[in-house]
């Protein structure tokens, strides 16, 4: 009984001996078969590298197409400021060439002018002074005016020997009215209008420099009444009236004082004011003019009408031009009216106060050339 | 109303009218006054500029000669350095009926008694706060005056 337990001791042993070299044997051989992947679980929605490769090109093309509009957008302002640096080297460029010709201008002036003053030069030998009566004129060369211009009537003490004209008294011209280059000042550019003695301008009258009034006589006392609030224009050439005058002087009735408030509020009754807030001449032409190109005056009688109160009437106004130191005119001149003629009736107190019904009217006024005139 | 009334009340107007002086402006006063401008300055004491007196800004105040029918106003800032900016209102080249400004900019220097802009010149004195600039075309006087 000994035996057979032992035996079955060492069979069971055995068994589990050989049990276990078949495991690891077992365990050996799959080893080397099987292959153990640890993952999720599968989803439907997992991503696609091919989708995300699409994405990575979508965004470049994206990234793309902004660097492309970024890249027009600095191309047009490049050429936006290419084209403004164009225009402006164009004005410089320009404005370069402006002054270039204005120097050419001026030196074809100075030509001319130096031509003119051998011209004058040869004139005199020819003609030798004789008298003032001759028509000749000897030139005052502290006057004669550099640029050539003051050969023309603006300074007429320049030259201006006259052998062939058959009046003395009657001016001469100087200079032709051609076309006249560009003048400049400190390089300004300047217009080749301004005061011209012969040539048609316009004229503007400085109201803040003239002064229109009435002198009037009364049983008390005489009395003058003016004002400064003046306006108008006209046009001429000075140096040759027959060309005709033209233009309009323009008073503020209501600002006519005469120093006493109550004499001036009368005086804005009997203008009717109110009605009628202007007097007005309006100049037509220069009759019986006498011209001293010389001194640069005219003398004549301005034809026109005058407008107080409402009432026109035709007038024949004595007038003086003359041209002051800064080339302004100087125009005066006085005229004998009667209020009644333009229904007025002269002023009476009583019967003891009477003002005359004739009036003498001024005119002292300042106008300035404001160019040539654009019509004849 | 009685005569004597009447007699009394003309007699009252009379009397008050006749502290009324006469005011009749004599012919040689009619023209007003256009200033003595030009006479003020030509009595100042004028003396050569120099270079440092010049920066600044100008504003004219005086302009005589031929140019005075054509240049209204002329206003000039002179740079440390050199450099200048000027504008001038004037009657239009292009337009003689119309004034317009013009601007110009440019370099100044002083050759002597001239003032040298770019290429013009003109004789330039001072006196205080006043230059005078003396060109063919015309005189100008200038004022210093601080920007605001």
């Amino acid at each position: 009984m000994a035996l057979p337990a032992k035996f079955l001791q060492w069979i069971g042993v055995a068994a589990i001996v050989g049990l276990c070299a078949a495991a690891v044997a077992g365990l050996t051989i799959v080893k080397q078969r099987i292959q153990v992947t640890i993952s999720d679980e599968a989803s439907p929605d997992a991503v696609d590298p091919v989708g995300l490769l699409r994405d990575d090109v979508s965004t470049l093309r994206s990234d793309f197409d902004r660097f492309g509009q970024n890249l027009g957008r600095e191309l047009d302002r490049l050429a936006t400021h290419l084209d403004e640096s164009a225009t402006g080297n164009q004005r410089v460029v320009s404005e370069r060439l402006d002054r270039i010709e204005q120097r050419l201008l001026r030196l074809v002036e100075r030509h001319a002018e130096l031509a003119g003053r051998l011209d004058g030069i040869s004139s005199l030998r020819v003609a030798p002074v004789t008298d003032g009566s001759s028509g000749l004129a000897v030139s005052d060369p502290a006057h004669a005016r550099p640029d050539g211009s003051g050969a023309d009537a603006v300074s007429p003490s320049a030259v201006s020997p006259n052998p062939e004209s058959p009046n003395p008294e009657s001016p001469r011209p100087v200079s032709p009215a051609a076309e006249k280059p560009k003048r400049g000042f400190l390089g300004f550019s300047l217009s080749t209008g301004g005061f011209q003695f012969d040539e048609r301008q316009r004229f503007e009258l400085i109201g803040k420099l003239s002064r229109v009034g009435f002198d009037s006589k009364s049983t008390l006392h005489d009395f003058t009444g003016a004002t400064s609030a003046i306006r108008g224009h006209f046009e001429a050439a000075l140096g040759k009236p027959e060309g005709g005058y033209r233009g309009t002087i323009t008073v503020e009735s209501a600002k006519l004082v005469t120093g006493v408030d109550g004499r001036d509020a009368e005086m804005r009754t009997l203008l009717r004011v109110e009605q009628h807030p202007q007097i007005t001449f309006a100049v037509e032409a220069i009759d019986d003019a006498t011209v001293d190109a010389e001194a640069m005056t005219v003398s004549g009688v301005a034809r026109g009408t005058l407008s107080i109160a409402g009432k026109t009437q035709a007038v024949r106004w004595p007038v003086r031009i003359a041209v002051d130191s800064s080339r302004r005119l100087e125009i005066s001149g006085e005229l004998l009216i009667k209020l009644s003629d333009f229904g007025i009736k002269a002023p009476n107190q009583l019967g003891v106060i009477t003002v005359e019904d004739e009036i003498k009217m001024w005119v002292a006024l300042r106008a300035r050339a404001t160019g040539l005139a654009r019509s004849q | 109303m009685s005569h004597s009334n009447v007699a009394l009340l003309a007699l009252v107007i009379v009397a008050s009218c006749g502290c009324y002086p006469s005011n009749v402006i004599d012919t040689q006063d009619r023209q007003v006054d256009p200033g003595s401008a030009a006479e003020v300055f030509a009595a100042l004491e004028w003396a050569a500029a120099t270079t440092e007196d010049l920066p600044g800004t100008y504003a004219s105040v005086l302009i005589e000669g031929d140019i005075v029918s054509l240049v209204v106003e002329a206003r000039y800032i002179f740079h440390v350095g050199g450099t200048y900016s000027g504008a001038a209102l004037v009657l239009s080249p292009a337009n003689p009926e119309r004034l317009e400004y013009q601007t110009l900019n440019g370099t100044w220097s002083l050759d002597g008694d001239q003032l040298v802009l770019d290429d013009e010149r003109a004789v330039i004195r001072r006196s205080g706060d006043f230059l005078r600039l003396e060109h063919a075309e015309g005189r100008i006087v200038l004022e210093r005056y601080e920007l605001p």
